[in-house]
């Protein structure tokens, strides 16, 4: 007697190759660009340099400096066109405008009269300039500074004061971090 | 209770070895001419050894064996031993030099309190002061020379560390002075600092240097402080600390008529994952001043900062080529103004002065160096005989 075996339809013959990760295509540091080789002695000796993928190290010689401050600065040769420096890791700030003589006296003035209403960032906004550059030409005298400092503690004290456990040992990791950069 | 058990163990030895004779008594201690208080009467000067035992006897007559131990001045042949361990058996010709050596001055008067008798001993006070002005010397020249960018805090401190009195003491120690060293503690008082174990250690480092300048010459004991104590490894970037390294390296460019520092972006990996890695270089203009790497953009630009500020200062004169003032001095003889044989003396490169925090804008006339001006092609890089840059 033949056995007929019904066919199931949702088992495959073939085997299916299941979705794997390409291999690593990491290339080798020894064989890359920092390789240089040399014959020596007539191509009896092979000088083979292969340049250290660390960070280059601060200690270097008077006769050859590694700091380019004790160098000449390099000019940008017109010849070869040098590769594009890396980006900027921030963008540009954009520049102020340059405040006459006049203008700095007034923002003393308006400064020493009222520094509760007319404070470094109301006078910044109104001529035009950086609250840094107001606090740099127009700083308060010392007593007022202190206050406006404790007054400005007090708060921060305050709202720390409101703090769960947490974000105390979120920032105290943050502090600890920061003091090993 | 250690009696009973050897007189159980001489037994024991004269029933297993009956003909053997008993070599072993048992030896008393304190010696039995220290144990009356009639003896101190009648010890006679002739026999030191007996005088000693007995008048280590307090006043109220009760014998203390911590304070004859401490007493026990170090033996001829372990002082003699000494010397030739340093190699210095030429110079310390008598255990009596090398017992100078190790007698902190505290000792002294403690020891004339016992033995009212003896001669006074010699200290090693004036000693240790010389050799610690002249440790300071050399050590000073030595980095100065060494490193002409280096801060002067930073200079203070890498002499410190070089021969302060901690790296003394720890010489002291590698050359096994805590057996021979004579000393008293004492705690501060209104008059006097503390003595402590590492200041009398130390002092023998010291008073080492200054028998070297005082038996043979200054270079002598310059060889022998380049040897012990500025051959030793620091890594003087610990010693180079910010409190902002970027407003540090700003104000260092500016000094040196540069452009203004720029940060740049030069690698990163990962910057959403919870292990970024960003490398940053801080250039002026086209020179790339300094990288540092960090798991943030601050923290990198920070290392940047700090990086370009070590490339700078820790720019060194090879070794071959260092040269210190006092190799000036003559080698041998009372005139030490007079010029040596030797080569001439090359002074080297004068650095650049750190910038000064907090001046108030008159941190002085902006010195530029003249490298830092002239461009490449105009300047003629010259070389003298010896192969060094002519500036």
């Amino acid at each position: 007697m033949i056995k007929i075996r019904p066919l199931l339809k949702s088992a495959r013959t073939y085997a299916t190759r299941r979705p794997e990760r390409p291999p690593l295509k990491i290339k080798d540091p020894l064989m890359g660009p920092g390789s240089s080789q040399h014959s020596l002695d007539g191509g009896k000796f092979t000088f083979i340099h292969r340049k250290p993928p660390t960070a280059p190290s601060p200690h270097s010689y008077i006769t050859a400096p590694v700091s380019p401050l004790l160098r000449p600065p390099s000019q940008p040769s017109a010849v070869s066109s040098p590769s594009p420096l890396p980006p900027l890791q921030r963008p540009e700030l954009p520049k102020h405008n340059v405040l006459s003589e006049a203008q700095i006296d007034e923002i003393r003035r308006l400064r020493a009269e009222d520094p509760q209403k007319n404070t470094a960032s109301q006078l910044a906004r109104q001529f035009g300039c950086s609250s840094k550059f107001v606090s740099f030409c127009a700083p308060l005298p010392r007593e007022l500074k202190k206050a406006a400092l404790a007054e400005r503690e007090a708060a921060h004290v305050q709202s720390r004061e409101r703090w769960g456990e947490k974000k105390r040992t979120v920032v105290a990791i943050r502090q600890k971090r920061r003091s090993m950069w | 209770m250690s009696r009973p058990r050897r007189a159980v163990l001489n037994v024991v030895k004269s029933l297993k070895h009956p003909a053997q004779p008993q070599l072993d008594r048992p030896r008393l201690f304190p010696p039995p001419e220290a144990r009356t208080e009639t003896k101190t009467a009648k010890a006679p000067v002739e026999q030191p050894s007996s005088s000693r035992t007995a008048s280590a006897l307090a006043p109220d007559g009760v014998f203390s064996p911590t304070v004859w131990a401490s007493l026990q001045l170090p033996s001829p042949p372990s002082l003699t031993a000494f010397a030739h361990r340093v190699g210095l058996a030429n110079v310390l010709t008598t255990p009596e030099a090398v017992q100078q050596i190790f007698t902190h001055p505290s000792f002294v008067p403690y020891f004339a309190r016992y033995y009212p008798e003896e001669k006074t001993l010699a200290s090693n006070a004036a000693l240790s002061n010389i050799g610690n002005a002249l440790l300071g010397l050399f050590a000073a020249e030595h980095l100065h020379a060494t490193y002409p960018h280096l801060p002067t805090r930073v200079l203070k401190a890498a002499v410190s560390a070089f021969v302060g009195p901690t790296t003394c003491a720890n010489v002291a120690r590698s050359i096994g002075a805590p057996a021979l060293l004579r000393w008293r503690r004492s705690h501060a008082t209104l008059k006097q600092p503390a003595v402590m174990l590492d200041d009398a250690l130390a002092s023998v480092s010291r008073s080492l240097v200054a028998v070297l300048y005082r038996e043979r010459s200054i270079s002598a004991a310059r060889a022998f402080v380049n040897s012990m104590f500025l051959s030793r490894e620091l890594d003087l970037r610990n010693l180079i600390k910010f409190r902002d390294p970027k407003m540090a390296l700003r104000e260092t460019v500016e000094k040196f008529g540069r452009e203004p520092p720029k940060s740049r972006l030069l690698k990163e990996t990962g910057r959403l994952s919870n292990s970024p890695i960003f490398v940053v270089g801080i250039y002026s203009g086209l020179d790339k001043l300094g990288e540092g790497f960090g798991s943030s953009l601050k923290m990198a630009e920070y290392r940047a900062a700090e990086d370009a500020l070590h490339r700078l200062y820790l720019t060194r004169q090879p070794p071959h080529l260092l040269q210190v003032p006092s190799s000036t001095f003559l080698a041998s003889g009372l005139d030490i103004f007079g010029l040596p044989e030797e080569a001439e003396y090359v002074p080297g490169a004068i650095g650049e002065t750190e910038v000064l925090y907090g001046s108030a804008g008159k941190s002085g006339v902006r010195a530029v160096s003249y490298r830092s001006q002239v461009p490449s092609e105009v300047q003629s890089e010259e070389h003298d005989k010896d192969g060094r840059l002519l500036i």
